[in-house]
């Protein structure tokens, strides 16, 4: 469990792995997973100005 | 596969295409070394890395570039390749390619200052759209209507201080129905397409347009495998637009999304991708 840095909403692992990201189910701020054991969650990384497809 | 095949995958975070690419390797049976292109470090000798191939999923144009030259430097092939990447990921060279190659594309002026872009898009007409040269998701790309907007915009684009952003990419405004066209190119077939349907201009997903799947034309096709193929080909996005004078070609993107085709149409594109990854492995 680990908690979303912006609303504080406790997040489950579940099935997330390490580097994925997801809005935060409650306040919906982007999230990334940066580690999975201990599971911890922070703000995704901003997009940059070179960033696309 | 031998056993011993590794894929490399680098990243720059894990959205739903990198999870499917993830899980289509599982199920093939094919290890996966996560290459984080935040964490990767590139000395000129290879060293510390297993992967014998690299799929590129970095969202960031400078990162892929360089990463996928050292790659190569290290004899490791990538999908795709850096040729094609530093193509595509350039709108005035990937014109400049699809024009050499004789496909159609919205008419297109490059300019190198603040006023000869405004010579450019003159010659080009209004309204006309202003695209940085370097970018996606449509960010900071500008419809101008008439000069004294053009002034405005040339002179906000200038002031956002980077070199690029005064190159100017003038290309016509091209009167098309809410909607453009996608083709999935993986190799030398199309996977999927898709429409993008959306009231701005822009049809970007990443900006809200609504997907739907699509059986392409035979003239889409040709068009698209050609446009693929013209940028040296693999795994490739070909965006085009319905124009009064027929399909053009506006974009293709080398390290392309396919979130939404894959709800559009129930196509497996992650195994499509994995699957040709594991066929140039062969080569």
């Amino acid at each position: 469990m680990a908690d979303c840095p912006e609303c504080g909403r406790a997040i489950e692992k579940s099935n997330l792995i390490e580097g994925e990201i997801f809005p935060c189910p409650d306040c919906g701020l982007e999230l990334e997973v940066t580690a999975v054991e201990p599971f911890r969650v922070d703000t995704a990384p901003r997009e940059a100005e070179d960033w696309g497809e | 596969m031998s056993e011993t095949f590794t894929l490399g995958l680098f990243y720059t975070v894990i959205r739903p295409e990198e999870k499917w690419i993830l899980e289509a390797s599982a199920a093939r049976g094919v290890p996966v070394e996560r290459l984080h292109d935040e964490a990767v470090t590139f000395p000129l000798v290879r060293n510390g890395f297993q992967a014998d191939l690299v799929l590129n999923r970095s969202v960031s144009h400078s990162r892929s570039l360089y990463a996928l030259r050292f790659f190569e430097h290290y004899g490791v092939p990538t999908v795709n390749p850096y040729e094609v990447v530093s193509l595509c990921g350039d709108k005035v060279l990937a014109s400049l390619r699809l024009a050499e190659a004789g496909i159609p594309t919205p008419r297109t002026v490059v300019a190198l200052t603040p006023e000869a872009a405004m010579k450019a898009l003159d010659e080009v007409g209004y309204p006309a759209v202003l695209k940085p040269p370097i970018g996606s998701w449509g960010r900071l790309m500008a419809k101008v209507d008439d000069p004294e907007e053009a002034e405005q915009i040339i002179e906000h684009k200038t002031a956002l201080g980077s070199p690029m952003h005064s190159i100017f990419y003038v290309q016509e405004f091209v009167e098309k129905p809410d909607r453009d066209l996608r083709a999935f190119v993986v190799g030398d077939r199309i996977v999927a397409a898709m429409y993008r349907h959306s009231k701005d201009w822009r049809t970007n997903a990443a900006r809200g347009a609504d997907s739907e799947g699509l059986a392409p034309t035979a003239e889409m096709s040709e068009l698209a495998l050609k446009a693929a193929e013209a940028v040296g080909g693999g795994v490739l996005a070909v965006d085009l637009m319905e124009s009064p004078e027929g399909l053009v070609v506006h974009e293709v993107n080398p390290t392309p999304e396919f979130r939404a085709l894959t709800a559009a149409t129930g196509v497996d594109v992650a195994g499509a991708v994995v699957d040709y990854v594991l066929e140039v492995a062969k080569r």
